[in-house]
């Protein structure tokens, strides 16, 4: 399950890419447009800022999974490993929190759009419920991803694995970091 | 008057607009209190310090997140296109006539938002005149054809493509270097704001077409309303028809003073600056009529409906064909 | 209302709560407890705000760029190039880590990915030429912070974004004291070096050498150029700069047949994690903004500071004094965020320059990058070392901190410096 899960939030973060890229692509033919052909499509700043919001709500879960979500590690770095883990369920549970308050205000705020039929004040005047309910699905997806995670680690817990836990959730170690950082 | 005890909160405008802390401060937190001997308090934020971008504020009284709000209509114009009616490019060239044409339209308003965002309008006011700003000479409105064009919104975007110029869109924030640069020629926005923001040492001519006139309005979310005190309700209501009207020959003279300190006159708020104003061709004003009729007025049509230009006709419409 | 927050602040970042949690939290408890308004219901609203602001965009775009532009090996082509040139001063390959991160800076956006980079190539080059380990990887990460202070800048995008400044401005403004930091940086080696000679190799490189290593900066400079050049003439604003700079890129890498599936996908990981963790950062430091003020605090803050009746230069010294304090322990984004909406106005009501401030904010985040115990860039340095302990990091930094100490004071007396391009 958990390799499911780390397969979808990678392609998750591949088509996001793709689209960033995509949209970088849009803006430097505007960019070119404008400066040659004194023409402006109107609009590319506005679909590449649905592209961004839709691909980085997508991607938290890849975040997450890579243990990326900034955690501040002034005492948890020095506790013993099972306090480490109990910190970790809690981190989890704090971050699940925020993020199905969040989801739901997102699907709160897309219905809204859809009920007052909300378009942008804009040229391409977009039916904001539509990037809105992409951008609140993704959320959603971070939250299930959480949800998952935290049932896993609570069920080591029980079982005493704070290693594993610490794998799946711990605040990386500084190896693990650089890793990310310079890996190609 | 008996006023019971009542604590108003209020999000008001922004910051950097004179009007926030010069009549909007003042009118929540002095002059309510002390016609009611401080029974009525309010607290008021600017969209700055919430670091609100304006469209959301009607969404927000609509959720009763925020009571008492103000948001200029153009943010809400791709929810439904009747916010643009007040203000279609090129309607009201004076003040007199913007105000005749708010107060004409202001029924059709007050109906929509409380269909829409469950809120009660309680008064319309302009910001104050937009005009061009451009970074080159610009003698007349055919001069603009082929010039890139910063515009804030659809109506004024339909007038320029109209005349002929490319209109580009771009954060209020990156216009003045992008002026300086040449990334666009021209911009648009009031007098008062172009030259509080500096726009006026980055472009050399002024052309005082007026497109618009910024209308916002305060409002208040419909349940907060209803708990009111009769009492607190009539007070209100009485004082912000005072206050619209203040509102309104605040926005003639700030009007006049921002065109005067861009164009070297006098200059007291602003920052004197040595554009050029262009003068106001009578052909200009005529090709202003025909650009209104054949592609500001159509286009608004074919957004609105057939109900709402109907409406729009016989309010605004009638109003302004009888001057 | 300020005691609750500092105790609640403090109590959640010392249970090691992820730092976005740690302010969506704190925001809610505190609407909860101070006020019946139902501010925590303007999250969708306020979110879909900050996720859909088309600035924000060049965050992703200039880590991608920089992604890319280490995948292509033109990085360290970058680095052997520069140390031919100035590794025969006192302080040798020290200086080719300034250089490097001051030239990476032009084409970077953050601070992370400079001394990253920079410290994956030097790093393996300190034991092998016996450096004073310490100041050597001080000058890492240091000269790292450069990358936000040089334009292009995601830290500036986002001050700009809060103040409403505009982001060219600060870039032009930013360019001298940038150098100007660089230098001192370089000054802060030379003297340290001069005065404890740990008699390290210094590398001799002849002339034809270095004329040959020339052509290496060639890559960088196209990227700075396209970046930079494409703002100020006109052609772009900063976002769509940044677009071009990753366009230029792949046009580079394509040129030298790095380019392919592999190196694209894993270059997207990498930045969509990066983007992810910042965005869900900001998100929740605009939610917490938006409750701050809700409850009053923000004005209840900016009342106390009138009410203490310093004068203009007072002001900016206290509020100096609390972005050191405030940089030791919190992480720079959310730093920024929470904190700009209230600094900013009270500064700029004491008379100050905006795009000024700007520039003096940045050294303030580059400053907390560097200070224990919480800094980012120590963190990324010590993790790229095989062996040893944080704390030589830290004492190797040091100096530069009163390096930038000094380069604030510099920026005090000397505003003018801002305004040499504008
Ligand atoms: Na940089
Ligand atoms: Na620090």
């Amino acid at each position: 399950m958990l390799s499911i899960i780390h397969a979808l939030s990678r392609y998750s973060v591949w088509i996001s890419g793709g689209f960033l890229l995509l949209s970088a692509v849009l803006v430097g033919v505007e960019v070119l447009m404008r400066n040659i052909f004194q023409y402006s499509f109107g609009g590319v700043d506005e679909i590449s800022s649905y592209i961004f919001a839709i691909g980085v709500s997508w991607s938290l879960a890849f975040t997450l999974l890579s243990r990326a979500h900034i955690r501040i590690d002034l005492f948890y770095g020095r506790m013993t490993p099972t306090w480490r883990a109990a910190l970790d369920i809690l981190s989890l549970a704090c971050l699940l929190c925020v993020t199905a308050l969040l989801f739901q205000q997102a699907l709160d705020s897309t219905t809204t759009s859809f009920e007052i039929g909300a378009r942008s004040n804009t040229p391409l005047g977009v039916t904001l419920w539509i990037p809105q309910s992409l951008w609140a699905a993704g959320l959603g997806f971070f939250g299930l991803v959480q949800i998952y995670l935290l049932g896993s680690i609570t069920r080591l817990f029980i079982k005493n694995n704070m290693k594993q836990i610490a794998e799946i959730s711990g605040v990386k170690s500084l190896d693990e970091e650089i890793e990310d950082e310079i890996s190609a | 008057q008996d006023y019971p005890k009542t604590e108003l909160s209020v999000q008001g405008g922004w910051a950097t607009a004179g009007i926030y802390q010069e009549i909007e401060v003042p009118f929540w937190t002095e002059r309510l209190p002390s016609l009611t001997g401080g029974n009525v308090t309010a607290s008021i934020t600017s969209l700055n310090e919430k670091g609100l971008k304006g469209p959301e504020v009607f969404r927000l009284m609509r959720m009763g997140v925020i009571d008492f709000g103000t948001s200029a209509l153009g943010y809400v114009a791709g929810d439904d296109p009747q916010n643009e009616g007040p203000d279609l490019a090129g309607i009201a060239l004076d003040i007199e006539t913007a105000r005749k044409v708010s107060d004409a339209y202001k029924p059709a308003l007050a109906k929509l938002y409380m269909e829409k965002y469950g809120i009660k309008l309680l008064m319309l006011y302009p910001t104050e005149a937009q005009v061009f700003w451009c970074n080159g000479p610009i003698e007349s409105l055919s001069d603009l054809r082929g010039k890139k064009v910063r515009t804030g919104n659809r109506t004024v975007a339909d007038f320029v493509e109209g005349a002929g110029g490319v209109t580009v869109t771009m954060p209020f924030g990156e216009v003045v270097t992008s002026l300086q640069l040449g990334v666009i020629d021209c911009a648009v926005t009031g007098t008062f704001s172009g030259n509080s923001a500096g726009w006026h040492e980055v472009t050399t001519h002024l052309y005082p077409l007026t497109v618009g006139w910024s209308p916002f309005m305060y409002a208040v979310n419909a349940k907060a309303w209803e708990k009111l005190a009769p009492s607190v309700q009539a007070l209100l209501t009485e004082e912000m028809g005072k206050l619209e009207d203040e509102v309104w020959s605040a926005g003639a003279a700030r009007t006049a003073e921002g065109l005067s300190c861009a164009t070297g006159g006098e200059c007291i708020f602003g920052k004197k600056g040595a554009m050029t104003l262009v003068p106001l061709a009578e052909a200009d004003v005529e090709l202003r009529s025909k650009l209104v009729n054949d592609v500001v007025l159509a286009r608004f049509a074919q957004r609105c409906g057939d109900a709402c230009m109907a409406e729009w006709n016989e309010t605004v419409g009638a109003l302004i064909s009888a001057d | 209302m300020i005691a609750f927050t500092f105790v609640a602040l403090m109590v959640l970042i010392f249970l090691a709560i992820p730092v976005a949690a740690v302010m969506g939290i704190l925001a809610l408890s505190l609407n909860f407890v101070f006020t019946d308004m139902p501010l925590w219901r303007a999250l969708g609203e306020v979110s879909w705000g900050a996720f859909t602001e088309f600035t924000l965009l060049a965050i992703p775009l200039y880590i991608l760029l920089g992604e890319l532009f280490l995948r292509t090996g033109i990085a360290e082509q970058m680095y052997t190039a520069l140390s031919k040139w100035v590794s025969w001063l006192p302080g040798g390959l020290m200086h080719a880590n300034i250089a490097s991160c001051t030239l990476f800076s032009a084409t970077s956006g953050s601070s992370v990915a400079t001394s990253a980079t920079i410290g994956t190539l030097a790093i393996p080059q300190q034991k092998k030429y016996g450096y004073n380990e310490r100041l050597f990887l001080g000058s890492i990460a240091a000269g790292g912070t450069l990358g936000i202070l040089l334009p292009p800048s995601i830290n500036m995008i986002i001050y700009g974004v809060l103040t409403n400044s505009s982001i060219p401005q600060l870039y032009l403004a930013a360019i001298v004291p940038g150098l100007l930091m660089a230098a001192i940086f370089a000054l802060t080696i030379l003297i340290q070096s001069s005065l404890f000679n740990e008699g390290e190799v210094k590398i001799h490189a002849t002339w034809s050498e270095r004329i040959a290593s020339l052509k290496h900066l060639v890559p960088p400079l196209i990227i700075c150029v396209v970046i930079i050049g494409s703002i100020y003439s006109g052609i772009a604003t900063p976002t769509e700069s940044a677009a071009l700079g990753v366009l230029a890129v792949l046009a580079l890498a394509a040129l030298r047949g790095m380019l392919n599936v592999q190196v694209l996908l894993s270059a997207f990981e990498n930045t969509m994690r990066t983007t992810g963790m910042i965005m869900l950062i900001i998100v929740f430091a605009y939610f917490l903004n938006f409750v701050l003020s809700g409850v009053g605090l923000s004005s209840s803050i900016k009342s106390f500071m009138n009410n203490l009746g310093l004068s203009p230069i007072w002001t900016l010294i206290a509020v100096i004094i609390f972005y050191v304090i405030l940089g030791c322990f919190m992480e720079t984004l959310s730093m920024m965020i929470a904190t700009i909406p209230i600094v900013a106005p009270i500064i700029f009501a004491a008379g100050y320059d905006p795009i000024w401030f700007g520039v003096v904010v940045m050294i303030l985040v580059e400053l907390a990058m560097i200070t224990p115990p919480i800094g980012i860039n120590l963190y990324v340095v010590q993790s790229i070392r095989p062996r040893g302990g944080i704390s030589d990091v830290i004492v190797g930094a040091l100096p530069f901190v009163v390096a930038m100490f000094a380069m604030v004071a510099l920026l005090i007396l000397f505003p003018g410096m801002t305004r040499v391009f504008l």
